[in-house]
Order: structure tokens, then C-alpha cells, then sequence
């Protein structure tokens, strides 16, 4: 320190160092990429459709992030078969996953491209408005000023099951994520997940007793 | 030219006032002075000017969509001029998210491989150098929020040199003595030689206090030129009014008072003494 006035911020010299931020790195990004990267393991029958998931969902992925989901399944496989709703499992291998957030956030963001492809492909719902490129790469949390923005109110009816699985569910996504998220986000995030995953909304159906005509 | 970051552990202690008044001073003296308003509270010199600036809406334009690099515009356009002789690169609510959009902005810098040229504590000086500012001006002043971050580093990273407006109480007296491990802190963290042109007691109950606060701050080896004494009544009627102090006893005082005008004349004498120590 000294008395007076310090080095010349504006003289050409060199820059700065880079600190560490020393921050929670996955805090609050890439809120769909996260969201989409999830929805295979938290809702495909497990076994069932190995393959497709990860040919659909996730089809550029790296090799470190490919291994973890193959361990994410086996993970769920043991500890969610035999659960229906499946969104009371997530919690269990939370801790198993902590360590595999990272890497894959790391990955998310190279894969949006990808991603983005996959999705127009057999897009039921549209591009999330202000995804990127209306708002000059800023995501959509950061701009909103609060959680009810642009956003309207629907009704929804559940079963006591259901309802007693929202609070889990919105903890093992957070816990995923690695930051709070809030169950209205949880919600739609996961019912345009499931935009992306017909047959396998179409299965629950069935297994609620709904047939097919023919 | 002369650059500072008003600083000061502790809220509550008049930073953005004591700023004001001496950016006004600055103003007053015939230089060209650019205030930059980095803290994020409603409470902050954006308010205080009463600059009707879009600070909440999303879409518009502001400093932090210059600090991640993902400007919509100029950063002069940014620049609002204020009724008191100085301009104003105002708040906006997106500097609430600060820390989040820079660690995504130095990721998305990494991803393209940019990494290296991208600091998130030294964007702001960066950014100002892009846009011409410093040839623009004699003196900028960065306010930022009292709090430990990437605003304050931003902040002292693009000035190097601080005000500190101190306390003048026990709990304060003891933030000053912590105020060397703070600076070492910020040289080591921004690889920068950081400055402090003064300290400023403030809030002094009594003139006998007066001098022994200012002794012991001298002591401690910060450059103490005056201390203020107690001015809630007029510190309070700037937030009110919505304007800077002396604004407010020229428009707002029906007549003039002694003890508010020394207070003008010190803040005035402060801002000459940071003036001829930071070179001008």
C-alpha cells in the first residue's frame, strides 16, 4: 500500500492477473441445458431406452460426460425401477452425482449447438424466448426481475403422490445444479422436458390405464 | 489525471454523500469529472442525482452488459450528464448478478479459447480504455457497494486509488486498522499498486474529537486532510431532495448556515488536496 495515489490504471501496461472467482461456479447457468441433460436420467425407463436417450438427447457428448450418464442410469436402475413417479428416486443418488455436475456443466455449453439441432428435429415446443441471441447471450434468469415474469398462470391438478414428490423433486434438481432453484422453474423446465419425451409421457398414460383404439 | 474508488468497509458511513459532494467539487474546480455508479442498491448515486436511468429495465442497455462483452451500444451513450457539472455512468439492477455473469462470460471466454485476455475483475478498467473514456476526462470516481466483490474490485482495478470515509467510533477506528490488510488483499489479488489519497473522518460529534481522530488516522499513515463533523441534517436532506450538498443549501436552505458551509469548505479544501496528490 502507499499514501497517495496508486499505479496508473490507464497506462498501458500489462494486465491484470486472472483471480480465481472464488464463487460457486454452477450457480443459476445454463438453466435448459441442465434441464434437458437431466431429463434422460431422471425419467427414462431405465433399460428400456438406453440408446435412444442418448443418441436423441445428448448426441455430442464427450466421452467423460457419456460415461457418467451410463453411471447415472445404472445408478437409477437400482434405486428407481420399481418407482413409478420417479421424481422421489432423483434424491437418493444426488450425492453420486455431485461429483459428475461439474464435468457436465462443463460440457453443456458446447453442446447447446447440438442440442439445438436435436431439438428442431422434433420440436413440439418452440426455442425458449430470450435464449441467447435476442438478448445478446444473456440467459433469461438474469434478465427477468423476478420468477413470475413473462410467465402465466396455469392450473394444474395432481394427485397427493405427485404433490408430495414436488418438494423432493425441487431439491434434486437443485442439489444437480448446484444452486436453489425455485419449484416454478422445476416445473416448467420439466414440463418442456417432457415436450421432448412424448413416448415416454405416452407410457405413463398407458400405465394409468389408457388404451389405444386400434 | 486523477482516478478513485470511494471506499468504505462499514455502510452508513456517507460514502455516496461524501462522493457526491466531492465530485461536485471536482466540477466546481473547472475539471471534467465522470462518476460511475457500481453499486447496485437503490440507495445509490444514481438516486441520489435523481438520473432517471432505465436501472430495471432488462432489455436496455447498461455497464454490466459492457463488463460480460455484450454491449448494445456505446458506452457514451451510456454516459448520462447530471444537473451539477459532472456526468454519470449509472446503476442498474444487472449488477446484481454481476458475479454470476462474469464467471459465465470468462467460461464462454474459455470456451473460445479467449480466456486469457478475459479478467473478470479488471473488465471495467478494460472496458473504459476500450471506449476513450479516460481521454475524455480529468477525474472518474467509481462508487461501489461497501461489500467484498467483483464490483469493488472492478472498481479499484480501474482506479487504483481510494477515498476512505471512516467512522470515526471504535468499530470504525478498527476498519481502518484492518484497511492495510484490505489494500494488501486488493494489490495481491489485482497485481496492482493501489493508492489511498485519504481518509475522511466523518460524523465527528465534537471539534476536540475532531483532531484526535484525524491524528490517529495520520498515525495509521493514511493522508487525512479534514474531518467532517456531524451533518445527518444536511446528509439526510440530500437524500431527500435528491441532489448534492451543496445543491441542497443553495436551493434548499432558506438561509444560509455557518456550520454547514465550513462542512462545504472542507469537502471543497478535500477535493483540492485529492487533486494536487493524485497529480493534477
Amino acid at each position: 500500500m502507499k499514501k497517495g495515489s496508486g499505479s496508473d490504471p490507464f497506462a498501458e501496461s500489462e494486465p491484470a492477473s486472472e483471480p480465481e472467482p472464488d464463487t460457486n461456479e454452477n450457480e443459476g447457468e445454463d438453466e435448459d441445458e441442465t434441464d434437458s441433460e437431466t431429463e434422460g436420467t431422471h425419467r427414462d425407463e431405465p433399460g428400456k431406452r438406453d440408446a435412444e436417450t442418448n443418441s436423441n438427447a445428448r448426441p455430442d457428448e464427450d466421452e467423460d460426460a457419456e460415461t457418467e450418464s451410463a453411471e447415472l442410469e445404472t445408478t437409477f436402475d437400482e434405486t428407481a425401477s420399481t418407482d413409478d413417479s420417479k421424481a422421489t428416486a432423483s434424491g437418493q443418488q444426488s450425492s453420486e452425482r455431485e461429483a459428475s455436475v461439474e464435468s457436465e456443466q462443463n460440457s453443456s455449453e458446447t453442446e447447446t449447438g447440438a442440442q439445438t439441432q436435436s431439438r428442431s428435429q422434433n420440436a413440439i415446443v418452440d426455442e425458449p424466448p430470450q435464449a441467447g441471441a435476442a438478448d445478446g447471450g444473456v440467459p433469461w434468469v438474469y434478465v427477468r426481475d423476478n420468477v413470475k415474469q413473462d410467465r402465466e398462470m396455469v392450473q394444474f391438478y395432481l394427485r397427493d403422490y405427485m404433490v408430495d414428490a414436488e418438494d423432493e423433486f425441487v431439491d434434486a434438481v437443485s442439489d444437480e445444479l448446484g444452486t436453489d432453484v425455485s419449484k416454478t422453474d422445476v416445473r416448467e423446465a420439466a414440463y418442456e422436458a417432457a415436450m421432448y419425451n412424448v413416448e415416454d409421457v405416452v407410457e405413463r398414460l398407458e400405465a394409468w390405464g389408457f388404451e389405444s383404439r386400434d | 489525471m486523477l482516478t478513485y474508488t470511494t471506499y468504505s468497509e462499514a455502510g452508513g458511513v456517507g460514502k455516496t454523500t461524501v462522493g457526491a459532494a466531492l465530485l461536485e467539487a471536482h466540477a466546481a474546480h473547472g475539471l471534467d469529472v465522470l462518476a460511475i455508479d457500481m453499486d447496485q442498491q437503490n440507495g445509490s448515486l444514481t438516486y441520489l442525482l435523481d438520473v432517471d436511468a432505465p436501472r430495471d429495465d432488462s432489455q436496455a442497455d447498461n455497464i454490466v452488459r459492457h463488463l460480460i462483452d455484450r454491449p448494445k451500444g456505446s458506452l457514451e451513450d451510456l454516459v448520462f450528464e447530471t444537473e451539477h457539472g459532472f456526468d454519470l455512468l449509472p446503476s442498474h439492477n444487472m449488477l446484481e448478478n454481476l458475479e454470476d455473469l462474469l464467471n459465465r462470460a470468462q467460461r464462454m471466454a474459455d470456451d473460445l479459447g479467449e480466456g486469457d485476455e478475459f479478467d473478470p475483475y479488471d473488465r471495467l478498467r478494460q472496458v473504459l480504455m476500450d471506449a476513450g473514456i479516460p481521454q475524455e476526462y480529468d477525474v472518474i470516481v467509481i462508487d461501489p457497494p461497501a461489500t467484498a466483490g467483483p464490483h469493488l474490485y472492478n472498481a479499484v482495478s480501474a482506479t487504483r486509488s481510494l477515498v476512505i470515509p471512516v467512522e470515526p467510533t471504535g468499530k470504525g477506528m478498527q476498519s481502518v486498522i484492518g484497511l492495510e490488510e484490505l489494500v494488501d488483499g486488493l494489490e495481491e489479488r489485482l497485481e496492482a499498486e493501489i493508492g489511498v489519497l485519504s481518509a475522511v473522518p466523518n460524523g465527528v460529534g465534537r471539534t476536540t474529537d475532531q483532531e484526535r481522530y484525524l491524528e490517529e488516522v495520520r498515525e495509521r499513515g493514511y493522508p487525512a486532510p479534514v474531518a467532517l463533523r456531524e451533518r445527518s441534517s444536511l446528509f439526510e436532506g440530500c437524500w431527500d431532495q435528491q441532489c448534492t450538498p451543496a445543491h441542497y443549501v443553495e436551493t434548499h436552505r432558506s438561509r444560509t448556515r455557518d456550520h454547514e458551509m465550513e462542512t462545504l469548505e472542507k469537502i471543497d479544501q478535500l477535493a483540492g488536496r485529492i487533486e494536487e496528490v493524485g497529480g493534477l
